[in-house]
């Protein structure tokens, strides 16, 4: 018989009760009236008839009884009874009850936020046509690491050659790009009108057909759509973006309206429940092949350029492990056939049935947050495992009582679980709800605190409660509900009746716990509490010290006056030699505002890629031919001295190396100079070999995806900086001049005689006059290195948020502890204080057994802390996981903290009046 | 304690006596009482059993579902309650009548030779 029939029958049975107890008394009557007749018909008299019925029938009650354990509610019953008893008991003491559903409300609401946002980005499916057979195809780099993206061109080659895919499709962004109305329209109406900042995803033309998406409006991409470079300038809307920016209009089809300048037509807006595979909706969908017009920053043609993200759907039948090796074929063919940049390359196919997968640093970030969730739900259960006990104290006759009256120490077990069950169902209920609005408050501080050039971000995550959540908060729910309520449980069903019952006070009877050997739960629940309580705490002070010290790291250059201004010029289409003088009349126009000091040029190095460098080897010195990979950057003569970055040995660029005619030169920063020569070799006019030759596209536009140059004398040495990292000092960095043909984005760092925030806006508006068709970003230089920060910044805000949460639970556990020992002790307390003890004699006794407790628990979570404290490595910025002010303060601060939750039910204990105290009895 | 050890030998009693309901239903459906009666034809007396604990068993066999019940019409125009042989009543009785018949000759073998 399964569960749910045996569940079903039993509610039925219970249900029915009373009616069961009648059928089985009539069911009986009838029996021995039968009985009755019968022996009357053998000649009995029909009293003696009855009373022989009666006889042979046995015992009536046994039979009623027996007959309803097997018909009625069974355990059914059994659960009901313990609910209601429970239910009551709660009720009559509802300051107990509100406290502990808080309490574990608390605790797990923490979990079920944290697991929800992990459910929503790695787990619940993609809101697309069966998301279980998409897989990612990602590029595997040399060095075993992975990409996550792969180049164009890869995927057009696995896209045709592959037999394990119906089809495959290939995004890249969304980003934050530029949208006006097109030029035509925005001349004749208002000249004024401001562009803004849409995100904008280039995918393939299969994107919505192989993913199952529908239209409002219009129609999607067709599949010709992304063969030809630059021929159909189209737009697919989101649903949202149509309703923000164009009202709803149905006329918006046909329209034109241009992107970093660069027109395009509207043909179709996606149906409202499209989000397409990306955790950021993008408002505007472009076809791939419009990605070289609209954002010439990298090239799909450039099969070095992986940026792009390459999704197949399996045929069915067809596994992952299949398409695996199919696609291993493919890339060992790449490989061969373009060693230049594939070599050794291979790809790898992951299941791309949600958002985001849980691995690397993400899932660090997880499990660390996850960790501390978990500590504070344990703080949570000590805390109700506390009062529980303090509450079993209280209910020792009555539990004696039903003890003495014949319960069994299960049966009484299970009443007092299923009391704790209610507490955590209740805590987990309200909890589930704390977590949904948190989300919601906490989802929409975060974008509304995005920067203003993000634009309006959408997310596609989902993030109400789906059943992977209630189970995880069931489960927590179940876990915290017997956890702490089964100790307190057999505690306090111990059968010790005698002294139970004889006592009033039930407390007072059992000696208390003087000696080391003697620690009671409730010591032991304090010490965990106060252990836990300093690993969560000594996480948060480590890390809070690693931001200030990631903070105040030296970036090696000036970042505080500083703005960074992204011009976006290449945008305009314009030649190379055009584009260069444009960048050069903008920066003198910049400098000429009253709040600009100077303004140099160069390209950016945050996120760069690096480039091969190799020493010239040359006849007679020493180490020539040795290589390695370094950053690079293409600066302006003027760089050096506007930064504050020190050239060491040699000189800066001069104006006229930045001719194309000049002689090829660059600087190196110290490390690149130690790793490239042999100590003690002079590295000025040496000569360098840098990346590879550059490849023409069909236009015969030469496209430099690196710089390149086959020999270029060291003119100088630079201080070494942290420019890509902040977290660490560049380990390779090549400076280059700044050239006329390098078709590159630059940034113009503009440094700023004041505060830099004062002069953005002037600057903004300066850079719009010079070009009404460029859209610039506009940002502080101190904010964009800050950024990188975010992560640590990220765990620190939670870690605290966390670590005060278990702190304040830790101290109210504390508290109620102290208190409750002091009530129990108020008779013992009065005779010490009858027999000349004094008041601090009184608080040292009861602090002094409290403080024992409190620094066990200290000693256990300094080890604890120290033993956890080495995952936390990679956000301390170079601080040591050790720091001993992290560690001394956070235990200063628990002590504290602690002796002040002793202290105040401590001065209660030492104002007791001797007199009272004794009557007490 | 008295009630452990009379539970004791009503489980060595009851799968007689489920065996026994179960054959006496085999030839219809039959109200408590007839049961009963039935069961001390067939046993011819040999099996002293409370009458009352008919009923216990007869609500057990009914939640394994080898019999049903419903309410009807005595010989005697009473109410009673008729139980009813079900499909898996009737195999498990096959079943048990088998097993004891197996081990009524083993037992029967153990004495000759013994």
């Amino acid at each position: 018989m399964g569960w749910m029939k045996s569940f079903v029958r039993r509610a039925r049975g219970l249900w029915r009760a009373d009616e069961i107890g009648r059928e089985i008394d009539e069911e009986m009557r009838f029996h021995i009236d039968m009985r009755a007749e019968e022996n009357v018909r053998r000649g009995m008299s029909p009293e003696e008839a009855r009373r022989e019925a009666l006889r042979r029938f046995g015992n009536r009650t046994r039979v009623r009884e027996r007959g309803y354990e097997v018909r009625g509610g069974g355990w059914l019953e059994t659960v009901w009874h313990d609910l209601r008893y429970g239910a009551r008991v709660l009720r009559k003491n509802p300051g107990f009850a509100a406290a502990a559903v808080f309490t574990l409300a608390l605790g797990i609401g923490v979990n079920t936020t944290v697991f929800t946002l992990c459910n929503a980005f790695a787990w619940r499916p993609l809101p697309v046509r069966d998301p279980g057979a998409l897989v990612r195809v990602e590029r595997v780099n040399p060095d075993g690491t992975r990409a996550e993206t792969t180049s164009y061109p890869d995927h057009a080659y696995f896209d045709e050659h592959n037999q394990v895919f119906a089809g495959m499709l290939v995004y890249a962004g969304p980003a934050p790009l530029t949208m006006s109305e097109s030029p035509s329209e925005a001349g004749a109406a208002d000249a004024g009108a401001r562009a803004e900042v849409a995100q904008i995803a280039f995918v393939s033309g299969n994107y919505f057909s192989l993913l199952g998406g529908a239209t409002q409006l219009g129609r999607t991409f067709t599949s010709d759509e992304d063969t030809t470079q630059g021929t159909h300038p189209v737009a697919v809307l989101s649903h949202k973006y149509w309703q923000r920016r164009f009202g709803a209009d149905t006329r918006v089809l046909g329209k034109t309206f241009a992107i970093n300048g660069r027109q395009l037509n509207v043909v179709g807006v996606a149906a409202a429940d499209f989000y397409g595979v990306t955790p950021l909706v993008p408002d505007v969908w472009v076809p791939v092949a419009m990605q070289n017009s609209v954002l010439p920053i990298f090239d799909s043609r450039d099969r070095g350029a992986t940026f792009f993200r390459s999704v197949g759907r399996l045929k069915p039948g067809v596994t992952t492990e299949q398409a695996q090796a199919e696609i291993d074929v493919l890339a060992g063919q790449l490989a061969r056939s373009f060693p230049e940049t594939n070599e050794r390359v291979g790809a790898a196919v992951e299941p791309a049935s949600s958002f985001a997968r849980l691995d690397g640093f993400l899932r660090t970030m997880f499990f660390l947050v996850l960790a501390a969730d978990l500590l504070v739900l344990l703080v949570a259960c000590a805390n109700v495992a506390n009062l529980l006990l303090a509450r079993a104290s209280a209910r020792r006759r009555e539990i004696a009582v039903r003890l003495a009256l014949g319960a069994t120490r299960g049966r009484l077990v299970r009443q007092l679980v299923t009391e704790s069950l209610m507490l955590s169902f209740a805590g987990g209920a309200l909890g589930l709800l704390l977590a949904v609005w948190t989300l919601d408050v906490v989802l929409k501080v975060v974008l509304a605190g995005l920067p203003p050039e993000m634009g309006v971000v959408n997310t596609a995550f989902d993030l109400s409660p789906d059943v992977r959540v209630f189970a995880y908060t069931l489960l927590l729910t179940l876990v915290a509900g017997v956890t702490f309520g089964l100790a307190p449980a057999l505690q306090a069903s111990r059968p010790d009746l005698v002294s139970a019952l004889k006592q009033a006070d039930g407390g007072a009877a059992r000696v208390r716990r003087r000696g080391i050997f003697r620690l009671g739960l409730r010591d032991v629940l304090v010490g965990v509490q106060v252990a836990v309580c300093l690993v969560l705490l000594v996480g948060a002070g480590l890390l809070i010290r690693g931001v200030r010290k990631g903070q105040s790291l030296d970036a090696g250059y000036e970042t505080a006056r500083f703005l960074v201004v992204e011009p976006n010029l290449l945008s305009l289409g314009h030649d190379a030699a055009r584009t260069a003088e444009m960048h050069r009349q903008l920066s003198e126009r910049l400098q000429a505002l009253p709040g600009v000091e100077s303004v140099t040029l160069s390209t950016r190095t945050a996120g760069a890629r690096k480039t091969a460098v190799a020493a010239v080897a040359e006849p007679g010195a020493q180490g020539g031919g040795r290589q390695l990979r370094a950053y690079y950057t293409m600066v302006a003569p003027n760089y050096f001295e506007t930064t504050g970055i020190a050239v060491l040995r040699g000189r800066g660029f001069t104006e006229q190396e930045t001719r194309e005619t000049a002689p090829r030169v660059a600087i190196l920063s110290e490390a690149t100079a130690r790793r490239l020569f042999v100590p003690g070799e002079e590295p000025l006019g040496r000569r360098v070999r840098l990346g590879v030759a550059p490849a023409r596209d069909a236009a015969g536009r030469q496209f430099e995806p690196e710089p390149y140059s086959p020999s270029c004398e060291v003119i100088g040495v630079a201080k070494d900086v942290r420019s890509v990292r902040i977290s660490e000092v560049d380990d390779a960095l090549v400076y280059l001049p700044l050239r006329p043909t390098n078709e590159v984005q630059v940034w113009l760092l503009a440094r700023t005689r004041g505060e830099p925030r004062s002069v953005l806006g002037a600057v903004r508006d300066e850079v719009e006059r010079f070009d009404r068709g460029i859209y610039p970003n506009v940002t502080l230089l101190e904010e964009t290195v800050a950024q990188q920060l975010l992560p640590a910044r990220v765990l620190t805000l939670a870690c605290s948020v966390l670590g005060a949460m278990g702190l304040v639970l830790a101290s109210i556990g504390l508290y109620g502890v102290i208190s409750y020992s002091v009530a129990q002790r108020t008779h013992e307390i009065g005779v010490r204080m009858a027999l000349g003890a004094r008041r601090r004699d009184v608080l040292r006794l009861v602090i002094g057994g409290g403080m024992r407790v409190v620094l066990a628990g200290v000693v256990a979570g300094l080890i604890g802390a120290a033993a956890l404290s080495k995952v936390l490595v990679g956000f301390l910025y170079g601080l040591s996981p050790l720091d001993p002010l992290a560690f001394g303060g956070v235990s200063l601060l628990l002590a504290t903290v602690a002796l002040f939750a002793m202290y105040l039910p401590a001065r209660r204990a030492a104002r007791v009046d001797p007199v009272i105290a004794l009557r007490h009895e | 304690m008295t009630k452990r050890r009379e539970d004791k030998q009503a489980d060595l009693l009851q799968g007689t006596l489920d065996l026994l309901i179960l054959k006496a239903l085999s030839h219809g459906a039959m109200h408590g009482y007839g049961v009963g009666q039935r069961i001390a034809q067939m046993a011819e007396e040999m099996l002293r059993v409370e009458e009352g604990s008919l009923y216990p068993a007869l609500y057990r066999l009914e939640e394994r579902e080898w019999i049903t019940s419903e309410w009807g019409v005595s010989e005697n125009n009473r109410r009673a309650r008729f139980y009813k042989l079900t499909a898996a009543g009737r195999r498990q009785l096959h079943v048990e009548e088998e097993s004891w018949r197996r081990f009524a000759l083993a037992v029967g073998k153990v004495l000759q030779t013994a």
